[in-house]
């Protein structure tokens, strides 16, 4: 997936996803309408706090994924 | 209400010692009516990609029942994957619990005991409130203790298999050499099964496919419910020694002659 100029690639839970370049982990969250609690997310392996999203920039090609609870175990 | 006192695992206080889990749950209905009908205080759920519809109607369901949500480590097979999906747990959930349980393969579904151990020791020295889901192997479940874990969780029988416990003296030994709270996890098949658990010691048993696979999963729970404390009473109260033969309970004096 090519994005214009002023937008990126990324990749969300496995799926290529564009979103504005200069976004952080907390425009990500709104883009995708997360909710407020029960949700982690990891950047390229590693966990961001939720207190760092809004100062968490995402780059081109960022691995993103998000988590909650499911039924099993 | 419960007829017996609260379950401690640290400092964790549960009012119920049945702890009913969301795997193989039919619908999210059914699973309410069985949560509500076991008189639950914790349920186990999975921790997986983010999906806006289930995920949050399960969430938003385990809110409004008042419930504690242990997360567990489903789907791993190394302590690498267990530990990483355990923070992961903590920051979506913001709970020190997480039971452990990392599987060898996917024929057996038997724990990894070695990966088990490695996830425990890392994730208690990291600060969680680790409850370890093991095989019944007395050693092993030491070792666990030793390890930092506030739970063992040996297993009765595979997963989902319903075969009871196999090796009720093993389940034995482990309670009487324990610190920590033991709770049979996996293999319940019906009530007498978890009474048999709770005779012989267990603080508690965690149970999934029972209830969520039976034909009338509330009324299933509802019977594991009252197994558990029938279970917990009668270890209380000291059962009788197993005898190789008859002892009369009538006294042998005072009998008529009658003829």
């Amino acid at each position: 997936m090519t994005a214009p100029t002023n937008e990126i690639c990324i990749s969300v839970n496995g799926e290529a996803t564009t979103i504005a370049s200069q976004s952080s982990i907390a425009d990500l969250a709104q883009q995708l309408d997360l909710p407020l609690r029960g949700v982690a997310i990891a950047l390229n392996g590693e966990i961001v706090a939720r207190s760092a999203w809004g100062t968490t920039l995402l780059e081109s090609r960022s691995k993103v994924e998000v988590v909650s609870i499911a039924a099993g175990g | 209400m419960h007829n017996y006192p609260p379950l401690r695992v640290s400092n964790h206080e549960f009012a119920s010692r049945l702890i009913t889990g969301t795997g193989a749950m039919t619908s999210l209905a059914m699973l309410r009516a069985s949560l509500i009908a076991a008189e639950t205080s914790m349920t186990t759920v999975a921790i997986r990609r983010f999906d806006p519809h289930a995920s949050t109607g399960l969430f938003e369901m385990l809110e409004e029942l008042s419930l504690s949500v242990l997360p567990n480590t489903a789907g791993c097979y190394s302590a690498k994957e267990a530990v990483a999906t355990a923070k992961l747990a903590r920051e979506a959930l913001g709970t020190d619990l997480i039971k452990v349980e990392v599987i060898a393969d996917d024929a057996t579904l038997l724990p990894d005991g070695l990966e088990t151990l490695r996830a425990t020791a890392e994730l208690a020295e990291a600060g969680f409130c680790v409850m370890a889901y093991a095989s019944d192997d007395p050693i092993l479940a030491r070792r666990l203790e030793q390890a930092g874990a506030s739970a063992v969780m040996p297993l009765g029988s595979p997963i989902g298999s319903g075969l009871g416990i196999l090796n009720p003296y093993n389940i034995e030994t482990i309670v009487a050499n324990a610190g920590v709270p033991i709770i049979l996890d996996a293999g319940i098949g019906t009530a007498s099964d978890a009474a048999q658990a709770m005779e012989l010691g267990c603080a508690g048993v965690l149970v999934a496919s029972c209830v969520n696979r039976a034909e009338d999963p509330p009324t299933m729970a509802r019977a594991l419910a009252l197994a558990v404390e029938a279970g917990y009473l009668a270890h209380s109260a000291g059962r009788i020694p197993k005898r190789s033969s008859a002892l009369a309970s009538s006294a042998a004096f005072g009998i008529a002659e009658l003829g």
